[in-house]
């Protein structure tokens, strides 16, 4: 029996309506092959006519961001001049305009990554794939839609290097609005990363053959593009992947096993060294000997004890309560690189829910802080809420490195 | 025609059928319905984000069904991935999309007290859990990360910032520990 009824029974409702729609209707996506040759062959036609007459892609309309930015909170908007398509590309399997790279920083310390197709020195999608109805047209993408390609991490601190595998990137270059769900026919395997100043080429593996490119200087900036995963021995159903990490050579980012990228060769001096999925390459770079010299973490368990107030009012919710948190924010948080957060200890469940306060706060600032379902997760009347500070760039978690602002005990009416 | 037996499908040949005959798709629902639950239970602590997470993510299969291949990883992979990736969604935007389930036409649930309250039996009744809470952190975070998200030894090294071979052992000797525990208090 199932623990949810009434979603089983409107998941089947929906089960049914899908099944006995037409078929291409009902499907989206999934159509069949036969329809996705077609619309493929139309839309290459398209295309080809589109190159034919002007000799490069007829532009259509720019992709739109999903969500609205905002300067001071999430990744922040690009900052006035901070954008810049970088000096690497790589061919589509397929043919057509080449892949590439396009960094964009924020007005709150990040640097994001864009992915897509070239064209006239634009980076944008091809209409192709369900993507902008198979128009064969280029979509310039704007440097405010960010925060959308999949993988690990597509906005970052600026320290951060990384090296990201993303599998089931549509060839159209638009990325797909949920998991890994969007390409009908053809898709992509793409490797891509910024590797840092000391990075001087990558090394993957095509259909096991070996092959080494040059990554930007400066950046250390590298995409690579290949067919889809084939059945075989790397395909684990593998969605994305990679790695990230601000230390040295020899630190993170390392090639991941899973991935095409097999080895990064840096130059380190008079020297270059190589970091490389194979544990036992001779020019291994020198793994670093000390901790990274990041952001210096606040002293453990800190526990400044100051007042947190919380104001309850009844409402439809879970537990019949939603409150208004307040506290005075002992620290500024500038950019992304810190923050608040408020934790949820549940004492007689496991965890502890944390929610971000993703935004930027004024050192003295009354930060107000609204919650909803107080004690949806409650087990006894009353609920622990802490306040929680960190100066590092991930999610504020109790234990070294953030600081205890303060804590409220609610209890319930 | 004689009507199969969809109990006996794999998963993979449920996704297939299920183009065709949402009674497939409902026999792989069921299937999940729980592992997915405890999932989200589990990594927001709240049950009712786990019914929200949960159904979004059945909608979800609903919407990209032809895009699963198999040749690709198993069905189950490609489920938990989508459910990753809502999961990491929801914490970047800190609220649960509704859009494949408005997609799909799928009405909003209206959780009651017995819902939430079986979501959390999924966790309270399981002795293991509370042992796998007794671990060590970082063998908790190669258990938890291995064994209930089903994740690569890879994807898990590059994020706890060790080697695969690292993140082997700590599952390994996690395992062992809470077997020894659960032999111990037999």
């Amino acid at each position: 029996m199932s623990r949810l009824p009434q979603l089983r029974a409107s998941f089947m409702q929906a089960a049914e309506r899908q099944t006995t729609l037409p078929a291409r209707a009902a499907r989206g996506r999934s159509r069949p092959l036969r329809v996705i040759l077609t619309v493929a062959l139309v839309a290459l036609l398209l295309g080809a006519a589109a190159v034919a007459a002007t000799g490069v892609l007829r532009t259509g309309s720019a992709v739109r961001p999903r969500e609205r930015l905002t300067p001071t909170a999430g990744f922040g908007v690009p900052a006035p001049g901070g954008s810049r398509i970088l000096g690497v590309s790589f061919a589509d399997p397929a043919g057509g305009p080449p892949w590439g790279m396009r960094v964009v920083h924020t007005t709150r310390d990040l640097v994001c990554i864009q992915l897509g197709r070239l064209s006239r020195g634009s980076l944008g999608v091809l209409g192709l794939d369900g993507a902008f109805r198979d128009d064969g047209l280029f979509h310039p993408l704007p440097s405010d839609v960010i925060g959308r390609q999949l993988g690990a991490a597509s906005c970052q601190p600026e320290a951060v290097r990384v090296s990201l595998e993303v599998s089931g990137i549509p060839e159209s270059g638009l990325m797909p609005e949920m998991g890994n769900l969007g390409a009908v026919s053809r898709d992509r395997w793409v490797s891509y990363g910024l590797l840092g100043p000391d990075a001087v080429s990558v090394t993957y593996s095509d259909q096991g053959t070996a092959r080494t490119v040059p990554v930007e200087p400066g950046t250390g900036a590298y995409v690579i593009v290949l067919p889809g995963v084939e059945p075989g021995p790397n395909s684990k159903g593998i969605t994305s992947g990679g790695s990230s990490g601000a230390s040295q050579p020899g630190g993170s980012p390392l090639p991941n096993p899973a991935g095409a990228l097999t080895a990064i060769t840096y130059r380190l001096g008079d020297t270059t060294c190589q970091d490389s999925v194979t544990a036992t390459a001779p020019d291994a770079c020198p793994r670093p000997q000390a901790a990274p010299a990041r952001a210096r973490f606040l002293e453990p368990s800190l526990h400044l004890n100051l007042p947190v107030t919380v104001r309850l009012h009844p409402a439809d919710v879970p537990g019949g309560y939603s409150a208004v948190l307040t506290f005075t924010a002992p620290y500024a948080v500038p950019n992304a690189l810190s923050g608040y957060s408020i934790a949820s200890p549940t004492p007689c469940h496991e965890g502890t829910t944390i929610d971000p306060i993703d935004r930027d706060v004024r050192a003295g600032a009354t930060v107000t802080v609204p919650l909803q379902a107080v004690f949806a997760n409650a087990c006894g009347l009353s609920v622990f809420l802490e306040v929680l500070y960190s100066n590092r760039q991930a999610t504020p978690t109790a234990g070294p490195g953030s600081v205890l602002v303060g804590r409220a005990v609610v209890k319930q009416p | 025609m004689s009507p199969r037996d969809l109990s006996r499908c794999s998963d993979e040949e449920l996704l297939q059928i299920g183009l065709e005959d949402a009674q497939a798709l409902g026999v792989f629902y069921d299937r999940y319905e729980d592992a997915l639950l405890l999932f989200f239970r589990r990594a927001s602590g709240r049950a009712d984000l786990a019914a929200d997470l949960t159904a979004e993510v059945v909608a979800a299969v609903l919407a990209s069904l032809g895009s699963f291949r198999p040749e690709l990883g198993s069905a189950r992979a490609w489920l938990f991935g989508i459910a990753r990736h809502e999961l990491a969604q929801t914490w970047r935007r800190r609220r649960v999309e509704a859009e494949a389930r408005r997609r799909m036409g799928m009405e909003p649930m209206m959780l009651t007290d017995e819902d939430l309250q079986r979501i959390d039996e999924l966790v309270s009744d399981s002795r293991s859990l509370t042992l796998l809470d007794e671990l060590p952190g970082e063998q908790r975070s190669a258990v938890v990360g291995r064994v209930l998200q089903e994740r690569d030894y890879a994807d898990l090294a590059a994020e706890l910032e060790c080697s695969e071979m690292v993140v082997r052992q700590r599952v390994s000797r996690g395992l062992r520990a809470m077997r020894a525990k659960l032999g111990g208090t037999r």
